[in-house]
């Protein structure tokens, strides 16, 4: 059981990444990730209410009607994102202004609901959990790559900040200012890395099944 | 019937549950998110009154152009005003004294540089100071537009005034 939880862990970051695999929740991932720190603030978050969600969907899932499984797991899931929103608010307000409308957008983030139907309400509240951590790492580790590849090629400068103080953690120059591609900071970016690293995920997933079938 | 009853309570026992939960949230962060406002106004609240205490008001008025309302530990009112200028919103401050303009500050306007841009000079917040409750508030010419709906604002900041007892 403990092999079966580590597949299932690590399946979320290439194998069944929840953005380049699953295609779920995009439309966040091609609006937030102009820059490292929004991508890292909310891949946290994400992850953070993943894991409480399936938690809590796990734990009812003996006494859920079938029936209305489906608001009770929304229920549940705005619930965390509207305490988490408060908690950003609250603690860190600069990430806040820069993830803005995103942030109550979570709860129709299809990767939560997702894995609250598909896994969670079948599964015991351990091996919930842990999806939960494995799939909300995924996508955040989606939403690094998008970032990282869109940042540098868009502004030529990657940096991090602390989201609770707005202090400057490190800033590289790594493409001289003259030489940055702008449009990566748009929608067109967005779409553009999304669709190079969505084949690229594919190509890899695709080479690894014929490899086995052989 | 029995079962959809049972249904109704579940759901309806889950969304108290949550809505308890979010009480307790809210009731926790509440005066921080409060406190973390004002600390992101005040940067602009301190170019009116540098060394100001600033308490956010809550009020209603019907004009819709007043975003936000402070008042300052020394009797005077500050007043964040939104209108449309000649191609953009003009955001801005004005602090209301006795009666009387007593600071004035531009936080955003995109206009024309040279016409609608003026009003972020310090000549138009000199010009403004001073301006009682009853005078027409002064305008730039060439500028009537954006500073025809700027004193549009004031004139309804003058009117909330005196209904919040500000003097």
């Amino acid at each position: 059981m403990a092999k079966e939880m580590w597949e299932n862990f690590k399946s979320g970051f290439v194998k069944e990444n929840p953005v380049f695999a699953l295609y779920l929740g995009i439309c966040s991932v091609l609006a937030i990730t102009t820059t490292l720190n929004n991508a890292l603030g909310m891949g946290i978050t994400v992850t953070i209410v993943l894991i409480l969600a399936n938690t809590i969907v796990s734990l009812l899932r003996k006494i859920t009607p079938n029936e209305i499984r489906i608001p009770v797991y929304i229920v549940i899931i705005s619930t965390l994102v509207k305490s988490s929103e408060l908690l950003i608010k609250a603690y860190a307000p600069t990430l806040d202004t820069a993830l803005g409308v995103f942030i109550p957008l979570i709860v129709v983030n299809c990767i939560i609901l997702g894995r609250a139907e598909a896994y969670a309400s079948k599964h015991s509240v351990i091996e919930s959990a842990v999806d939960g951590l494995g799939k909300g790492l995924g996508y955040t580790f989606g939403l690094i790559i998008m970032s990282v590849i869109r940042q540098v090629l868009g502004t030529g400068v990657l940096n991090l900040t602390n989201p609770f103080t707005g202090n400057m953690i490190f800033e590289i120059q790594i493409i001289p200012a003259d030489y940055v591609i702008s449009v990566f900071t748009q929608a067109v970016g967005a779409f553009l890395t999304f669709a190079l690293i969505a084949a690229a995920v594919s190509a890899l997933n695709a080479r690894k099944q014929t490899k086995g079938a052989k | 019937m029995k079962r959809i009853i049972y249904l109704a309570c579940f759901l309806a026992a889950i969304s108290a549950i949550a809505g308890g939960i979010l009480a307790f949230v809210n009731d926790m962060t509440y005066e921080r998110i409060n406190e973390m406002a004002i600390a992101s106004e005040k940067e602009n609240l301190v170019k009116i009154y540098p060394s100001g205490a600033f308490e956010e008001v809550t009020f209603s008025e019907d004009s819709g152009l007043i975003e936000k309302v402070f008042k300052v530990d020394n009797g005077a009112y500050i007043y964040k005003i939104s209108v449309y200028g000649y191609k953009d919103y003009v955001s801005y401050l004005v602090a209301i004294k006795d009666d009387t303009i007593d600071g004035f500050a531009v936080i955003s306007v995109n206009d024309t540089p040279g016409y609608g841009m003026r009003i972020d000079e310090p000549e138009y917040a000199d010009l403004l100071k001073g301006t009682a409750v009853n005078e027409d508030v002064p305008l730039i010419s060439g500028v009537t537009i954006t500073t025809g709906n700027v004193a549009k604002g004031i004139t309804a900041a003058f009117t909330l005034n005196d209904s919040l007892g500000g003097n």
